[in-house]
């Protein structure tokens, strides 16, 4: 247990630095870049002097630990706005894609996997076989197209892009549009979010779909064949209760804890999907701090990414040492 | 067994090389050439002014056929370089943390902490400080390409180190680092050969995504990513083509070189044989 906080905050300390040099890395003046060719001597002097590029760099990256630890990611150059404030509004649109495609790919992941591990070789498996060559190889954006092609312009069934329509009005409490949708009891305002959230969910679950489909096919052909199968089926025990109870209970720990270590993987698909879809979360304000040179802006993108990250994986690990006995004997 | 992967996925990648290498020669027009007046055709047969547009034109009226042959150029030229950057890095890195153990306890340490963020993510950072472009693109998808490389290379590494005829160099008083480049390399570019294959696949999808995010080729380059951004960003109602194909074109080279690695790992890695029976 200590090992793995020692280490995730070792981690997290790795990315501050490599955020911190970000900025210093740039060929040239900082400052000079973020603001472009036509800036004023005296915009460019105010900006190194707001960002502290005039000071020694060890002054700097002790200013730089300080401010992170008060919670202080400076502010953003485009909007003027604390990058604090820009993350609060947006990381809450990132967590709702994230989470619910999440759900999704679990859920028709461990069905399909099931299904194609009831009879391997059977069409099924072969239907799992070909979905997980897709999944591989089509980009994800690419899919994302597709569907808003297909779904939001030619059906007409949902939304083109992003996070609400026009005619509702919200008042973000938690952020979190569902969640204050239900808070609120405001059905206008639940059935405008999830028809938004539909498209860009199901583009982004497909990876993490056919990767869970794929484990837990692998995992339950296994312990299909385990003696505990066996030793079930010599008591008597119905086929549907061996299949559920003993079978499909003990493979899932794998697709649990290999579902959480990819949770990096999620994001990274969630940077694309935002930006096809112009969901306001955190992949998009990413990609436009980059386009705008906006460094404060993109430190504190990578920075809460990073930490998400961490997070995910300290959450998994622990679980997992604490879902299997036998890991703790071995080690 | 997977027989037909490696035919398939050979001749997709066959494919794509040929069209890079002879896209002068097959593209029916100049990529960059815009004809006035013939904006935003959808895909046709008929002649429209003496000129014959396949897949149409884009908005501002160049070829798309010639656009996407011109494409595979960009593709390869990104896929390629990137995992020729990842390798030449990787692979030395690798070859000593199999052998050394101090340095592996840095290296697989560092590795490990790279690869448990998303390569997009480490890419964007890496474009961010050399600023978007077609070269940096290249550089940012091969440094975040690394990892794997080191990650099998060590693997291997250490598994060939117990062989006896690395024991015998040792006993004969070799040179470690002869010992590595000239006794064990050689004995692992098989499943360094699989890798590169199936990193050539990811290294592309890589470098069209930061395309497709405006960080990597940019117009009027006629490279697949950027053009899907284009025809998304201007046309998708009316001329949705643009797009699709050049989305189409990526997925197919990215599923070549997915099958053709996979195919050669069956072939190369006796464990997965017998393992799969």
């Amino acid at each position: 247990m200590l090992k793995i906080i020692f280490e995730n905050v070792l981690t997290i300390f790795l990315a501050v630095i490599a955020v911190f040099f970000l900025v210093h890395l740039v060929p040239g003046d900082p400052a000079q870049v973020m603001l472009g060719e036509r800036a004023t001597p005296e915009a460019i002097e105010s900006i190194r002097k707001e960002l502290g590029l005039d000071k020694p760099m060890l002054t700097q990256l002790g200013s730089f630990f300080v401010r992170l630890s008060e919670g202080d990611l400076g502010r953003s150059i485009r909007s003027g706005h604390r990058v604090i404030d820009e993350v609060k509004t947006r990381l809450p649109a990132t967590i709702e894609l994230s989470v619910l495609s999440l759900f999704i790919a679990l859920v028709i992941g461990v069905l399909l996997g099931m299904l194609a591990a009831k009879k391997p070789g059977g069409l099924m498996d072969l239907f799992l076989g070909a979905f997980s060559v897709l999944g591989l190889s089509l980009p994800i954006f690419f899919l994302g197209l597709l569907l808003a092609l297909v779904f939001g312009l030619w059906l007409d069934w949902l939304p083109l892009s992003g996070r609400l329509g026009y005619s509702v009005s919200y008042e973000p409490q938690t952020g979190f549009v569902l969640l204050d949708a239900i808070l609120y009891g405001d059905w206008d305002l639940f059935k405008s979010g999830i028809e938004h959230l539909i498209l860009p969910a199901f583009t982004l679950a497909t990876v993490p779909m056919s990767m869970i489909a794929r484990l837990t096919r692998a995992s339950l052909i296994e312990s299909l064949r385990a003696d505990y199968v066996r030793t079930a089926r010599a008591k008597g025990q119905s086929e549907w209760k061996i299949f559920f109870k003993h079978a499909l209970r003990n493979a899932m720990l794998p697709v649990i804890t290999m579902t959480g270590f990819q949770f990096g993987l999620l994001l990274g698909g969630a940077i694309l999907t935002e930006n096809v879809f112009a969901w306001p979360g955190m992949g998009r304000w990413l990609v436009f701090s980059v386009e705008g040179r906006d460094y404060p802006a993109l430190q504190g993108a990578i920075l809460v990414f990073a930490t998400g990250i961490v997070i995910v994986m300290a959450l998994t690990e622990t679980i997992h040492h604490r879902a299997d006995p036998r890991l703790k004997i071995s080690s | 067994m997977k027989r037909w992967h490696f035919y398939l996925g050979g001749f997709l990648v066959g494919g794509l090389t040929i069209l890079a290498i002879f896209a002068p020669f097959i593209a029916p027009y100049d990529p960059l050439l815009d004809f006035r007046g013939f904006e935003n055709h959808a895909p046709s047969l008929s002649r429209l002014g003496g000129h014959i547009f396949f897949l149409g034109t884009d908005a501002l009226g160049r070829d798309l056929l010639s656009r996407l042959i011109y494409g595979a150029r960009y593709c390869l030229l990104m896929g390629c370089f990137s995992v020729l950057l990842a390798a030449s890095i990787g692979v030395p890195l690798g070859l000593y943390a199999g052998y050394h153990p101090r340095f592996d306890a840095i290296i697989s340490k560092a590795s490990d902490i790279l690869m448990s963020f998303p390569a997009i993510l480490i890419a964007i950072m890496i474009v961010a400080v050399l600023g978007p472009g077609l070269v940096n693109a290249i550089i940012a998808v091969g440094l975040t390409s690394i990892p794997i490389f080191i990650r099998l290379t060590r693997a291997q590494v250490k598994a060939e180190a117990k062989r006896d005829y690395v024991k015998a160099a040792e006993a004969l008083g070799v040179r470690n680092t002869r010992i590595l480049f000239r006794h064990i390399f050689p004995n692992i570019t098989s499943p360094l050969l699989v890798v590169v294959s199936l990193s050539l696949g990811t290294a592309i999808l890589e470098s069209a995504s930061l395309s497709f995010l405006n960080l990597g080729a940019t117009p009027p380059l006629p490279e697949w990513g950027s053009m899907i951004r284009s025809g998304m960003e201007s046309f998708l109602s009316t001329n949705p083509w643009i797009s699709i194909f050049s989305g189409f074109c990526i997925f197919l080279n990215v599923l070549g070189f997915n099958l053709l690695g996979d195919a050669l790992r069956d072939r190369w890695d006796p464990m997965l044989r017998i393992r799969d029976g």
